[in-house]
């Protein structure tokens, strides 16, 4: 038996030294303990993070709704303009979370015009405004974002719930509609999601939650949203142990903290209409969905004839694959487009992915289904001069 | 095209290779793994199954009608904009 070299002996040992941690536990507890004093500090002292940076003004309301317009970027050649329509239940800022990761500033950057919808917190204005009032209000701020861009149609981004709304619109009337692009939007809600299981529920009645809450508060639906991925807490703190000693991974925590526990109730008739409607009846996917003040006829996803581009992600809990992807063969344009991306419902808008795959591939297809004619005019001046750094406050 | 492409990863493996994590580090991504994959769908089964949803969608209808009969009883209330629409 051939005994090994002294050398290979030391080699070994040095690297079972090594793989124990045994030089590196300790300044790495001290880094992350030093992260986790200044997360603390920053929590404690209320410090802001750092969302929403850029410059928006508020140009039109209708309820608790604001039409946002973001500053342009100047020198940058104009190109078509676009509208956000974010959820209903969450706020738009999912889409300028902080500086580097933003959706909005890359559309400012490539020269588009970037409108957003903040639906704010709703109020007595939104009692009874089920599904077809909020697509009605959509229509609204979509009509009067083209006029202050002074174009026709533009193109319109729909985040989750906006989006539904969005393709509905799009489906009745897309008089002002150039393209859309639904960003993780569920359209197809027969799907077996936990979600989608809870609110079939035999026992489970919205009309009854509404009339003991009225709106339904965050309070109500943010433990819900959060037992959808059963370990998602624990796993999220054992992730941030893991970064603590990161400084931009901590920034970025507390940005998306700071949004998702800034959420904003569901109105009452939007609430009922969600459950009943779509969870539970599956009308919109079904074509039973009908908006008589738009349209008579009810929404029919054939009937979207603008290019539609759909981006789901593979690990989304809250609109799995099955609710988002299905819909999109029925769109009848021969443009659209389908993505995929790796993540879940928020890691698709702000993870590393969505540089290196959204964007590129939302700028791409808004250059593929550009307006025939850019906006000769420059943007108009703000018609009220509220600059809003943020559009948190409602 | 494939295969050229992987070999000459493959000999640069010794210079490109990341620093293997040390053993608490190792451990500590196979918790989030754990957490993150089957834990967390075993407890997503359990919690979507009928065992579980029909008696909490249950609990949670009589208590809110138990809300409903309370709130109606105190003085002063209205009746939310849905409930007047029922009336």
């Amino acid at each position: 038996m051939k005994l090994p070299a002294m050398h290979e002996v030391q080699a070994q040992m040095g690297e079972w030294v090594l793989r124990s941690g045994a030089f590196s536990v300790v300044p790495k507890a001290l880094a992350r303990a030093s992260g986790a004093v200044a997360l603390a500090d920053a929590t404690l002292r209320n410090q802001p993070a750092p969302i929403a940076p850029t410059p928006a003004w508020c140009i039109a309301t209708i309820g608790a709704a604001r039409l946002l317009r973001y500053e342009s970027v100047p020198g940058v050649p104009p190109r078509d303009p676009i509208l956000l329509c974010p959820s209903l239940i969450n706020r738009l800022y999912i889409l300028d979370l902080k500086a580097d990761i933003s959706t909005v500033q890359q559309l400012r950057n490539d020269g588009h015009a970037v409108y957003g919808i903040d639906w704010g917190n709703p109020g007595p204005a939104e009692h009874g405004v089920g599904f077809e009032g909020f697509t009605l209000r959509l229509r609204s701020l979509l009509q009067r974002a083209c006029e202050d861009a002074g174009v026709g149609k533009m193109h319109v981004l729909g985040h989750c719930l906006g989006g539904t709304l969005a393709t509905a619109l799009a489906a009745v009337d897309d008089a002002h509609m150039q393209s859309l692009i639904n960003l993780t939007v569920p359209l197809h809600f027969g799907d077996d999601s936990m979600l989608s299981k809870w609110i079939r529920a035999p026992f489970f009645d919205a009309q009854l939650v509404v009339d003991v809450v009225g709106h339904v508060p965050p309070w109500l639906t943010q433990p819900a949203f959060q037992v959808l991925k059963p370990m998602g807490q624990a796993s999220k703190v054992l992730r941030l142990l893991q970064s603590l000693d990161k400084p931009q991974f901590l920034e970025f925590f507390r940005c998306l903290e700071t949004w998702i526990n800034d959420n904003v109730s569901i109105p009452d008739a939007f609430f009922v209409d969600l459950n009943e409607r779509l969870y539970r009846k599956n009308d919109l996917a079904g074509g039973r969905l009908t908006m008589p003040s738009i349209a008579a006829a009810p929404v029919h996803f054939e009937n979207v004839r603008i290019p539609v581009m759909t981006i789901a992600a593979q690990e989304d809990h809250i609109v799995p694959v099955a609710s988002a992807v299905p819909p999109h063969a029925r769109f009848p344009h021969a443009g659209n487009r389908l993505e995929v991306l790796p993540g879940g419902h928020i890691g698709a808008v702000v993870g590393g992915l969505a540089r290196k795959r959204l964007w590129p591939a939302l700028l791409e297809f808004m250059q593929q289904h550009a307006l025939p004619a850019a906006p000769s005019q420059p943007a108009k001046k703000p018609v009220r001069k509220r600059k809003t750094s943020t559009v948190r406050s409602s | 095209m494939n295969n050229e492409s992987s070999k000459s990863s493959a000999g640069h493996t010794q210079k490109q290779r990341k620093p293997q994590d040390t053993l608490p580090e190792e451990l500590l991504e196979k918790m989030v793994g754990a957490l993150e994959g089957p834990l967390n769908s075993v407890t997503e089964r359990l919690l979507s199954s009928r065992v579980v949803v029909w008696p909490l969608s249950a609990a949670v209808n009589v208590g809110l009608r138990g809300a409903r009969a309370v709130q109606r009883r105190m003085p002063g209330h209205k009746a939310t904009h849905t409930q007047e629409h029922k009336q």
